[in-house]
Order: structure tokens, then sequence, then C-alpha cells
């Protein structure tokens, strides 16, 4: 089932006047961005509902091949060993092994797509930020192109870019679980 | 662990929610529902009984750490387990959410492995008190 996309920031986007040529290109970044948010979740959703709609098949395909392999052990006795022959008795253990293998596996491949879709939340944190970050910019250069209007003088832009840091290994940053989990055990937890 | 535990995934990213709630759902925790930042979590808390929390930090209107802060000095939801779940990996950061209270802290992007572990390990430490 699909849920319907988030919206980052729309409004700061949509609602800022498009004043100046600065303004209207910030804007134009900031919906495009916006954009690529929405894009990325319905990506993300789409393989979820994948994965929702396989895991039942892959559960019960193990489940059927399990009671399958047990009523086949009961039966498994010299008589019917014999009546049947030994290439389809062969054949037919190992498929059954088979299938249970490849069912566990294709079950953990499944909760690998799951978690991998993770980096739909991370990279939108992010776009959410630059966002953030432009919608700033923007009303800052609003403010000031009216005080240059104001002074007679023409616009010239010069500022200096504000950022954030995600990177793995920054000034205080941890640098996996495992970190993460030493700290919470220094600290009692 | 009680397996028919209420809990609530707060998130502001419906792609995360629904990654946590299938991840609980295969260790077979259900009973899951959902909010999408502090401020829709905490009346919903304030409102029913849930057993655990699982929680993002960076949420626009109510943060994830400030949930905790008010969850934690609330009587009644003081003693609520929660596992905060986020992408802020800062020592400072970690330190700070376990001196507001968590009971475990894991960083994105995690494993469904880790996510076992640390409900596991959260409850063990509840049952063992």
């Amino acid at each position: 089932m699909a849920t319907p996309a988030t919206t980052v920031d729309e409004n700061s986007a949509n609602d800022a006047a498009p004043a100046s040529g600065e303004s209207s290109v910030l804007l134009g970044v900031q919906q495009q961005l916006a954009k690529v948010v929405e894009m990325t979740e319905e990506a993300a959703n789409k393989t979820l509902d994948t994965v929702d709609e396989l895991m039942p098949h892959v559960r019960d395909m193990m489940s059927d091949s399990k009671k399958l392999e047990e009523a086949w052990n009961r039966l498994n006795t010299p008589e019917l060993m014999e009546a049947i022959p030994q290439p389809v008795h062969v054949a037919l253990q190992a498929f059954m092994k088979r299938v249970r293998h490849r069912g566990t596996r294709l079950k953990e491949g499944l909760h690998e797509l799951t978690v991998a879709q993770g980096y739909q939340d991370l990279t939108g944190q992010i776009v959410k930020r630059v966002v953030a970050t432009l919608a700033e910019a923007e009303t800052q250069l609003a403010a000031i192109d009216q005080q240059l209007i104001a002074q007679g003088i023409s616009f010239n832009s010069g500022e200096e870019a504000t950022g954030f840091h995600t990177e793995k290994g920054g000034e205080g940053v941890v640098e996996d679980q495992d970190s993460v989990d030493d700290l919470l055990d220094d600290l009692g937890i | 662990m009680d397996k028919n535990m209420r809990i609530l995934v707060v998130d502001d990213f419906s792609t995360m929610r629904r990654i946590i709630r299938n991840l609980l759902a295969e260790i077979g925790l259900e009973n899951v529902e959902e909010a999408d930042d502090g401020e829709t979590a905490l009346p919903k808390l304030q409102g029913g009984r849930y057993d655990f929390v699982v929680t993002d930090w960076n949420m626009p209107g109510m943060t994830g750490i400030d949930l905790v802060r008010k969850l934690r000095a609330d009587p009644d939801l003081g003693k609520t387990p929660i596992l905060m779940v986020t992408a802020e990996a800062k020592r400072d950061q970690i330190v700070a959410a376990a001196e507001a209270g968590v009971n475990g802290y894991i960083v994105k992007p995690f494993t469904a492995k880790t996510l076992k572990e640390k409900v596991d390990r959260i409850f063990q430490r509840i049952e063992a008190a």
C-alpha cells in the first residue's frame, strides 16, 4: 500500500515572493529538492510494497515445503523406498532442502531490501536541511536587496554559504553502531 | 518480552516508520502505531497505555530529544522504555540522549539484526531489574 509522499517545506518554497533573480533561482532549487524527496519516497514505498507483497509468498512456500518434508519423512518407509525409484527419491529430498535454504535467503534478502530503503529518510533529512538553509538565505538576500535598493546601490552577491556535517568521521561523530554501544556502556545504558 | 505490547513509532519520514514497523513485525511485535513528530506523539502517549516508544531525534515540531525529556518528566509515562533511532551520530548527542533517559540508541542506517538486538537488550534489562 503506497503512502502519501511527504512534502518538504513546501510552504516556505511556495510562499516566498520571487522578488529578485536570486530569490527566484533559490525558489526553483527548493522546489526541485522537494520534488527529489517526493520521488525518492515514492520509489522507496514502491519497493516496500513489493517486499510486502512477496514476503507472504516466501513464508507460504517455506511453510508448505516444511509440511511436505514432515509428511515425506513419516511416509519414508523401506517399502516406499523400494516403490519409488531412487533418482526420484533423491531429487525430491534435494528439492525440499533447496526450498528451505533458498527460502531463508529470500527472506533475508527481502529484509535487506526493507532496511536499504532507509536511504530515503537519510537523504531526505539532508535535503530538508538544504531547503531550510536556502529559505533562510533567500530571506536574508531579500532583506539585503531591499537595503541596497533603498541606498541606491546595486546588489553584489558574495555571502559565504552555511552548511552542516553529516559525514562519518567528522569532529565528534562516532564511527559506527559499535562505538555507540561502547559509549552507552560507559554511560551505564 | 510481551509480544502484544503496544508500541509507538515516531518519525517524520513515513518510509522510516514503515521500515521500523516491518522489522518489529518480523520479531513478532505487531501492535504498532505511528506518529510523525513529538507533538503528535505526546498526546497519544498521554491518552493511552503504550509499552514502548521508538523515536527519531530530528523532527519538525517537537524533536525526539524533547519528547524523551517530556516523557521522563511525566509521572505516568516516566518509565516507558524508549529506543532512539536517529542519524544524529555525534558523541555529545548520544550523551545528551542518555542523560535525557533513553534506554537504547541506534544510529541510522541500521540493520534488522541491530534493531532486534537493541529491543531484546532493553527488555532483558527491564525484566532483570
